[in-house]
């Protein structure tokens, strides 16, 4: 064996890789040459090195760590992936009933109607050119403007869902909503100037509602809902800043900006409202809210865009009567829920039924529609799979989910009117008969609770601390 | 030699998380020395390499050849180095020269044996990775890399030799630097 072939034997005869022949002729040529000898020792030396530092990096608990990681991290995404399946799956639900799909609509308007329903009208600052710019806008008697709101976050899920929606107004005769969604026509909403109810129409379903509207609504109704010759006025309740000039689709305009103005205290988080106008004509071209409903996971995001307005234009009186078709089924006449102790109770109670003696979780629109939503959606599943509920039973459960936004409306009406209303059905349900539900100031030093029986009383603000304290240990 | 990478991967894919257990075992060490050599720092390397397990776990369904596990986890690593490199570059320096002081005592990390491994050629360093790092024998490494034992002695004997020229180059440039 020369040198050249002891050295490309050299590792396998390290390695113990050699067969026995193989091996005494390494050896033997090993005795003899003092080359392959040093060769030998210096693979060696390096092997002991690598093996050495193979070791040392070896030496680590990485294998718990990292396993720990995947576990975690694995938790995290799987949790994720659930959330987003229950929300497309609440959605799915949601738009797949005509029950629910006419109760989230009820409820988006009212959502989106409270953003400017709810700003007080008072304290408009006259002294400057918004004040004049306002005034100006308010003495136009018809509009006619579309309407786009984008929900995302909380119930509906991260990719968001819009609505779409035209509306009508006329100072004459009423407001009339048309909602879209997906494209296609939803919902429409007649409300007459002097009427006491409105009509929403569902051309999908071929079903009609009529709606009587409360007092304090029809009081109010000239006014609100999507009005948008109110909203600087509405705007200017609070501090607001100029936003300068800008064009939008070639016109110039400019603008000023709010940000939480205190009407919306108790009704909204992050409010923010942008109303930019023609610098020509005064008149608003686009308005803009950016706002959170509700807190913590149930938060939902609603950007609501008012724009294509064609200010004054004529318009037939038919638009605003709502013709229904003969063939159409009524769902009878359902009441729009009062914003009062009574009716508030009514809901709680309306719901603790359906949800086994649970309250709803939080006091926003947003958590009591999911959480109707579900209840009705297990109910509907175990009711009536895979089949269309009858009439009757869709009537009963309109009704029951208009009475449950009742004790939301209240609870809104306290916290904008500064009644420091709290609000605990995450902790309390109906066999809590002296745990603290639900209460609000009436005067100084008095406060109203309503318990987890639904009973209420009045009692002293120092009672009541004592109660919350307790309810907190 | 227990059940090859393919096995393991398929099991991971079927829901059992924690046979991914199996595979961080077989190439932490592997995975490690490779590290370590790109980055030339103990933590940071600790911390690209469960970066780079964690990857690897949550990227095994787009993993196309289950018997490349172990070059497609390199090809993970090289990313990760990459990115560490980029965000602790000043960091890294220091420690070099850290690193070089504590070179050659015992117990220490040989961090010019690391780095020099890292520079090797793809084939060379996974070979040398798998029976140092890894701590597998000759014929594991056959197995693993699907090549004749024959072919893992001789590519070792040659790996061997470039490491030695190249633990020699560095050594005569130190030396350099130093006088």
């Amino acid at each position: 064996m020369n040198c050249v072939e002891c050295r490309e034997l050299l590792v396998g005869y390290i390695e113990k890789l050699l067969d026995v022949q193989q091996g005494e002729m390494v050896r033997s040529h090993l005795k003899d040459c003092h080359d392959c000898r040093k060769e030998l020792k210096q693979i060696i030396a390096l092997q002991n090195r690598l093996v050495a530092d193979g070791a040392v990096r070896s030496q680590n608990d990485l294998e718990n760590a990292v396993m720990d990681r995947i576990v975690r991290e694995q938790a995290l995404k799987l949790r994720k992936a659930n959330q987003d399946n229950q929300h497309a799956n609440i959605w799915r639900f949601i738009m797949r009933s005509p029950i629910t799909k006419l109760a989230v609509a009820a409820v988006i308007i009212i959502a989106v109607a409270a953003g400017i329903y709810y700003f007080a009208g008072e304290g408009t600052q006259k002294c400057c050119a918004w004040a004049q710019i306002a005034d100006k806008v308010a003495q136009i008697k018809t509009c006619v403007y579309n309407m786009h709101v984008h929900i995302s976050g909380g119930t509906i899920g991260q990719k968001g869902q819009d609505v779409e929606s035209k509306v009508y107004i006329s100072s004459d005769y009423g407001q009339r909503i048309d909602f879209f969604l997906d494209g296609s026509i939803m919902q429409q909403m007649y409300v007459p100037a002097d009427g006491n109810a409105m009509v929403m129409v569902m051309p999908s379903e071929k079903k009609y509602m009529r709606m009587v509207l409360t007092d304090e609504m029809r009081a109010k109704s000239k006014n609100q809902m999507q009005d948008p010759r109110d909203a600087i006025t509405k705007f200017m309740t609070g501090p607001f800043r100029e936003l300068g000039k800008d064009t939008i689709n070639g016109v110039e305009v400019k603008g000023i900006e709010v940000n939480n103005p205190p009407a919306v205290r108790g009704v909204y988080n992050n409010f923010i409202g942008r109303t930019w106008v023609d610098v020509a004509t005064e008149y608003p071209v686009r308005i803009e809210i950016e706002t959170d409903i509700g807190t913590g996971a149930d938060a939902t995001k609603m950007l609501m865009v008012m724009d294509g307005f064609e200010w004054g234009k004529e318009m037939d009186p038919g638009v605003f009567e709502p013709n229904i078709p003969s063939d159409y089924k009524t769902m009878g006449e359902m009441k729009l829920p009062g914003q009062d102790e009574a009716s508030a109770i009514d809901g709680l109670r309306t719901f603790a039924e359906m949800a086994d003696g649970r309250y709803p979780s939080q006091m926003n629109v947003m958590t009591l529609t999911k959480e109707s939503a579900e209840i009705y959606g297990k109910k509907l599943g175990a009711n009536a799979k895979g089949t269309k509920p009858s009439d009757e039973q869709m009537q009963q459960m309109t009704a029951k989910m208009m009475k449950v936004q009742a004790p939301v409306l209240f609870y809104t009406k306290l916290g904008r009117d500064g009644n420091d209303p709290a609000y605990y059905g995450k902790d309390v349900t109906s066999g809590d008969a002296n745990a603290v539900l639900m209460r609000w100031k009436i005067s100084d030093g008095t406060y109203r609770v309503i318990y987890g029986d639904l009973s209420a009383e009045n009692v002293t603000a120092e009672k009541l601390k004592e109660m919350e304290r307790a309810a907190q240990q | 030699m227990p059940e090859n990478d393919g096995f393991y991967i398929q099991r991971c894919l079927d829901g059992h998380p924690d046979d991914f257990r199996h595979l961080v075992r077989r190439y932490k060490g592997p995975v490690m020395g490779y590290l370590a050599g790109q980055l030339g720092r103990s933590d940071l390397a600790e911390e690209a390499l469960q970066e780079v397990f964690v990857r690897c776990y949550f990227g095994l369904s787009s993993l196309e050849k289950p018997e490349s596990f172990f070059a497609w986890m390199l090809g993970v690593a090289n990313r990760v180095a990459k990115e560490q490199v980029r965000i602790e570059q000043k960091e890294r320096q220091a420690a070099e020269k850290l690193a070089q002081m504590h070179a050659q005592t015992n117990n220490a990390p040989d961090w010019p044996l690391a780095k020099t491994v890292a520079k090797l050629d793809d084939f060379s360093r996974q070979l040398i990775l798998l029976r140092y790092y890894g701590g597998h024998t000759c014929k594991d490494v056959a197995t693993i890399m699907n090549i004749p034992i024959g072919t893992v002695t001789k590519s070792l004997s040659r790996a061997y030799t470039r490491l030695r020229e190249m633990l020699k180059d560095e050594a005569a440039q130190e030396s350099e630097v130093q006088s």
